[in-house]
């Protein structure tokens, strides 16, 4: 009996330490100073009502990238508005199992003015979820819900049109190749990666009708290794910049471009910034990143909530011309793209918000459309 | 299409195939001598991504490569221990002991790097050391061959020489006959005064120096930064290889050339437009296939030995209640 005593000990001190590690929530409670009131009863100042925000995450945080951006727009808000009252962030790691349970559970807590959860890949769970806690306040990023006869009035969406982003990313990186091939590691085939692939090869498309576009995909979003390898392999077929959209795993294409000299694009967030301090060579190399400002996005939005004027069951499709997407104009950029180029960008990006160039989404595009799309240009 | 056969005729991809075999050949040189000692160890992915995280985690405070290898290698070397007192001293089920470190591996290495920096996605907050790239003077010159001979990361060059080394420990060494002596028959070794759990243990501290090596490689050579997860599986692909090779270090090198040569070729093939799902099943196809070869090899030997093998196993069987 004593070994299977051990082993016991041993499985749940590594569940333990797992859950430790990934499962958990981030909770600030709100500091004393900033709901007076709230607490004591017997105080006689009106108390304010505080709001009280959980995020629920798809993976989890600490990519550098999407999910850390989507909690630091909570942060944001918690900080300059004394009425956010808890806030706290749940991941679900990718189990597609416990999406509706989690946010069933925290709906019928009522603990949580807003539940602020997002992308596509939770798109079915919110619906669940959001029809039967019509009280349940839900502000969705990074995926929209159809609202047509009054549906989801408990909710709000916002999306960023990173096609629109990969469409610059795409002309920026034809714009610069001196070989005519660029490429685009992806982190998995989903629609969203696709989308971000669409806009890459018409924006390259554009500026040269003759470029050559080379896709691979990682198959997760966390072996930089195997990232680095498809980098590596694109480049040896002569693609000289690399867009990577595999969140994790990009790092490792930055590696690959800051030791053989090419140059890489990032996305979602400011990468080239996470690497200024520990890896000046990769922060070289990043040319520019794609970037979504969801933390502003989220930040406005959790304000406009507590100042009473924001609008219920609506998409909001957040463009170029919001300020929702774009290339992050840092000094990198500066120092990378000779200012002729610039200037042919943000030409390129006043023709997208005029709406004189239309930008092709993969999200519901046919998949032989998409697949010719892909083939016309390798 | 001629792009990608120009490059899989190239230098550069047969200096892919030995980035992307690295960690693959010092793996499973561990996983050789444990395997011949007897004992069936499937740890080795945690093994890896502990090292990895150790050897961050160690270069980044210490700013030390050498403090960095060695808190990599003891990283690995404690998980190795972890899997020796649990199944050896205390008799548990060796998979499930397996299962257990690997969950806690993945889990684990999470929980220390967020205790460490904060983050729990990737070391990118810590400027952590990178193996040295090693220039061989003379041979670099030569033209092609000094390409492949030379530039390659120190950790390559140790791989390749692991196989020897295992091999001279193996068949040469007074420690690789009790090794082999204990992992063919433990009652026999210890009959003549060998100790099969002390030699188990030298066998999995030493693997343990391997796959932290091959743990090292991952996070302190491809890549310098660890990441959530990120052997991604190697750990399991070197078992194979191992198992492929059976128990002999060379034909496990070479099974662990063919796996990295089949992922570098699925890597090429991705860039023109084949579909991402099906190259990336190929490993996975190339071990099945493998195995498939290997175990008919296997049977048509066994039944050759059938006969006089029969007798003594039933013999031994009967004796020691059919262990393992």
């Amino acid at each position: 009996m004593k070994k299977k005593n051990w082993l016991a000990i041993l499985l749940t001190l590594s569940m333990i330490l797992c859950l430790a590690a990934c499962g958990g929530g981030t909770t600030q409670t709100p500091a004393p100073s900033a709901a007076p009131g709230v607490e004591n009863s017997e105080n006689v100042t009106t108390p304010e009502k505080t709001y009280n925000v959980v995020l629920v995450l798809a993976n989890t945080l600490g990519d550098k990238a999407f999910s850390d951006m989507v909690w630091a727009g909570v942060q944001m808000a918690k900080e300059q508005n004394p009425l956010v009252g808890n806030i706290k962030a749940i991941e679900l790691q990718g189990d597609t199992t416990t999406p509706v349970p989690t946010m069933t559970e925290l709906a019928e807590s009522k603990e949580w003015d807003i539940i602020i959860t997002g992308t596509f890949s939770l798109k079915e769970a919110i619906m669940t979820v959001a029809e039967q806690f019509p009280e349940q306040k839900f502000i969705i990023y990074d995926a929209d819900l159809d609202y047509s006869n009054g549906a989801f009035a408990n909710c709000a969406s916002f999306a960023a049109l990173q096609n629109e982003g990969s469409f610059l990313g795409g002309a920026l990186a034809a714009l610069m190749s001196e070989t005519g091939v660029i490429g685009f590691v992806g982190g998995k085939e989903t629609s969203s990666v696709s989308d971000f692939l669409v806009g890459y090869i018409e924006g390259a498309a554009y500026v040269n009708p003759d470029i050559t576009v080379r896709s691979s995909f990682v198959g997760n979003f966390t072996d930089t290794a195997k990232a680095k390898e498809l980098a590596l392999a694109q480049h040896a077929q002569g693609a000289d910049v690399i867009y990577a959209v595999c969140s994790g795993a990009g790092p490792g294409v930055y590696g690959a471009a800051a030791e053989n000299n090419f140059w890489a694009l990032g996305v979602d967030s400011d990468q080239s910034l996470i690497f200024e301090e520990t890896n000046p060579a990769i922060a070289n190399a990043v040319m520019t990143s794609v970037v979504k400002n969801f933390d502003v996005i989220l930040c406005k939005a959790i304000n406009d909530v507590i100042a009473g004027d924001f609008e219920w069951g609506v998409h909001n499709a957040i463009n170029l011309a919001d300020g929702g997407i774009g290339l992050a104009e840092n000094s990198y950029y500066e120092a990378a793209v000779p200012a002729d180029i610039r200037a042919q960008i943000d030409e390129l990006a006043g023709k997208i918000e005029s709406g004189e160039i239309q930008v092709s989404t993969a999200i519901g595009m046919e998949a032989d459309v998409y697949e010719a799309l892909k083939a016309s240009v390798n | 299409m001629e792009s990608v056969l120009g490059y899989i005729f190239s230098v550069e991809f047969i200096v892919a195939i030995l980035r992307m075999s690295t960690p693959l050949i010092l793996c499973s040189m561990g996983v050789l001598l444990v395997r011949n000692s007897g004992v069936v160890c499937i740890a080795f992915e945690s093994m890896m991504l502990a090292a990895a995280l150790g050897g961050v985690l160690g270069s980044a405070y210490s700013q030390n490569l050498v403090v960095g290898l060695l808190c990599g290698i003891a990283m690995s070397v404690v998980f190795a221990m972890l899997f020796g007192f649990f199944v050896l001293v205390l008799k548990a089920n060796n998979m499930l002991v397996s299962l257990a470190l690997n969950t806690l591996g993945s889990g684990g290495t999470v929980f220390i790097l967020f205790a460490f920096t904060g983050d729990r996605g990737s070391s990118t907050s810590l400027q952590s050391l990178q193996f040295p790239v090693i220039n061989i003077p003379v041979i670099e010159d030569i033209p092609i061959l000094g390409s492949i001979l030379s530039g390659h990361n120190l950790l390559t060059y140790v791989a390749i020489l692991s196989v020897p080394v295992v091999y001279i420990i193996l068949m040469k060494t007074p420690l690789g006959l009790r090794i082999r002596a204990v992992g063919e028959n433990e009652n026999a070794a210890e009959s003549l005064g060998t100790s099969a759990m002390k030699t188990r243990f030298i066998a999995l501290f030493i693997a343990g120096i391997f796959a932290g090596l091959a743990g090292m490689y991952m996070s302190m050579a491809y890549v310098v930064a660890f990441t959530r997860d990120m052997i991604a599986g190697r750990g399991f692909i070197a078992i194979a290889a191992q198992n492929l090779g059976g128990f002999m270090p060379v034909p496990t090198f070479i099974w662990a050339l063919v796996f990295g040569a089949s992922n570098a070729i699925a890597n090429a093939f991705q860039a023109i437009q084949m579909p991402p799902e099906f190259l990336q099943m190929f490993p996975y196809v190339a071990t099945v296939v493998g195995l498939l070869l290997v175990g008919m090899n296997i049977n048509h030997q066994e039944k050759k030995k059938t006969q006089e093998i029969e007798k003594k196993s039933r013999l031994a069987d009967a004796a020691h209640g059919g262990n393992g």
